[in-house]
């Protein structure tokens, strides 16, 4: 084929040019792509970088903290995820509990029981009557007298 | 023992129906010392104390004890007294002398006024019950021509028990003399403080997922166990159990006449709305102060006797039970409740009366590097 009869293309410049028919030509394409994804990779990087940068330092001035704090909060921030992550499966050390077998239960229930006491902290309503049973000997003396 | 049987009168049984605490109180405050006297005869023989075999009361006791007016108020549940810790606390108050300077004016002349017919029932109980005036049946005072001073014998019981005197000397401000055993559970205060600053650990931490969890089961275990063992050393064979019965029946009857407005409070007009004070009125109408802390001890006495018992129980037979010391909540499906209630009081009360933080370890734990020696 001569050059005449190539396809034309468009080169990275906008300029038409032919397309690269030869594994020479190819490769050169695909290094020149590779090297252009890199370099916007690496402006993007920079940028985010700066502007990172830029709003540390607003923050700082906003704190009025210098340098050294900044780097020794990124520092420390950097240590303590670290330390927290490895320290994960000793962060309770105590075991688990486990419920009473029924006889225990039943015996620390029957405890409760035996020494459970009225709370005269809280009187009774006055609405509440003496429903009956036991009455004191000053009861009774008040009735026969 | 009073306060237990108090609850049983509230509650009522098949041929009493309830009643009030109030009219539960006044019903025990104008009995007949003899009925309380033999119910407590009762409760001995209820306890076994030597076993299923060895009967505690004879035939002819038993029946006599059967025609008490508090005969059908049995517990159904054991233990029927308080523990001697309760006791100990609530003599602390100096309750018992105070009563006693009362039940001597009022006796020997009309210094506090004349008392009402109430307050004589009081009176002849209190002289039955606390300070040994004759009964038909001789009671289980622990009292004898061998050892005369019921608050001799009870400060003996407390010194064996927890290596603890009382915070004063006797009525008169002279050194207490009594018999001072030599097998006495010296340990018991510093076991007792280091489970209660453990156990305030963990219910700081109960509630925590986020932080470090310095709650320990492990210790609390050990020394809750250790602590339960030094307690029941006391006991082998029943000993001191009498002398336990008896002094919850005296502290019992003492903290009845405080925790309402008893006749003898009311004739002496010192009603308050709660028995420090009462007893402070009482103990300045007769000169001799309560106790300053006398508070703190009315507020943990009952706490403590169900956390010395649940101590004592062995309950907690490894690490993974001893949460029942910290924790509030029952266990789905379970009916014994956990006694981080009663453990949270006692903490509190016990750091006030003694003035110990507890919430606080007294010294740090060394952390750094011992120095090395560099030779010159």
């Amino acid at each position: 084929m001569n050059e005449k009869e190539r396809p034309m293309v468009r080169s990275r410049s906008g300029t038409s040019t032919t397309e690269p028919t030869t594994e020479s030509e190819i490769a050169e394409l695909y290094r020149l792509m590779v090297a252009r994804d890199q370099a916007m990779w690496d402006q993007l990087t920079n940028r985010d970088s700066l502007l990172q940068d830029r709003m540390l330092e607003l923050f700082s001035r906003l704190l009025d903290a210098n340098s050294i704090d900044r780097v020794l909060v990124t520092g420390f921030t950097e240590i303590s995820e670290q330390l927290k992550e490895q320290m994960q499966p000793l962060r309770d050390l105590s075991r688990p509990h486990a419920v009473l077998n029924p006889m225990d239960d039943a015996a620390l229930a029957s405890l409760r029981r035996a020494l459970s006491r009225p709370d005269f902290n809280r009187p009774t309503p006055a609405k509440m009557q003496n429903p009956g049973g036991l009455t004191s000997p000053a009861d009774r003396r008040s009735t026969t007298l | 023992m009073i306060p237990l049987l108090l609850q049983r009168l509230v509650t009522g049984n098949a041929t009493h129906p309830s009643m009030t605490k109030e009219q539960a109180a006044r019903v025990l405050l104008t009995a007949d010392p003899f009925d309380l006297i033999l119910h407590m005869d009762q409760l001995w023989d209820l306890a076994q104390p030597w076993g299923p075999t060895i009967p505690a009361a004879g035939t002819a006791r038993r029946a006599l004890a059967q025609t008490g007016a508090f005969a059908s108020y049995v517990p159904a549940d054991l233990p029927a007294w308080d523990h001697l810790g309760y006791s100990y606390v609530l003599e602390n108050t100096r309750i018992v002398q105070i009563l006693r300077r009362v039940v001597h004016e009022y006796r020997s002349g009309e210094g506090l006024g004349f008392p009402s017919y109430e307050t004589q029932l009081w009176l002849n109980a209190t002289e039955a019950l606390l300070f040994g005036a004759a009964n038909p049946v001789a009671s289980w005072l622990s009292t004898s021509a061998v050892r005369t001073d019921a608050e001799a014998v009870r400060r003996n019981a407390y010194w064996r028990f927890f290596g603890l005197d009382l915070a004063f000397g006797t009525d008169d401000n002279q050194s207490p003399v009594y018999d001072k055993a030599k097998a006495v559970n010296t340990s018991f205060v510093r076991l007792f403080e280091e489970l209660l600053f453990e156990l305030w650990q963990a219910m700081t931490n109960v509630k925590n997922v986020a932080g470090v969890n310095t709650s320990d089961d492990d210790r609390i275990f050990r020394i809750a166990e250790e602590l339960g063992f030094v307690l029941r050393s006391r006991r082998l064979k029943s000993t001191l159990r009498r002398e336990e019965l008896a002094a919850a029946t005296v502290l019992g009857w003492a903290e009845l006449t405080v925790l309402v407005d008893s006749p003898v409070v009311s004739d002496l007009s010192a009603t308050a709305t709660n028995p420090a004070t009462r007893l402070q009125l009482l103990g300045e109408k007769v000169g001799l102060p309560a106790h300053s802390k006398n508070a703190a001890f009315f507020s943990m006495a009952a706490d403590l006797s169900v956390f010395l018992y649940t101590i004592e129980s062995m309950l907690i037979s490894s690490p993974e039970f001893s949460w029942i010391l910290y924790m509030d909540q029952v266990p789905p499906g379970k009916t014994g409740k956990p006694i981080g209630a009663e453990a949270r009081r006692v903490i509190t009360e016990w750091a006030a009366a003694t003035g110990k933080d507890l919430k606080a370890r007294a010294k740090p734990v060394e952390g750094a590097r011992p120095r090395l020696t560099v030779a010159a």
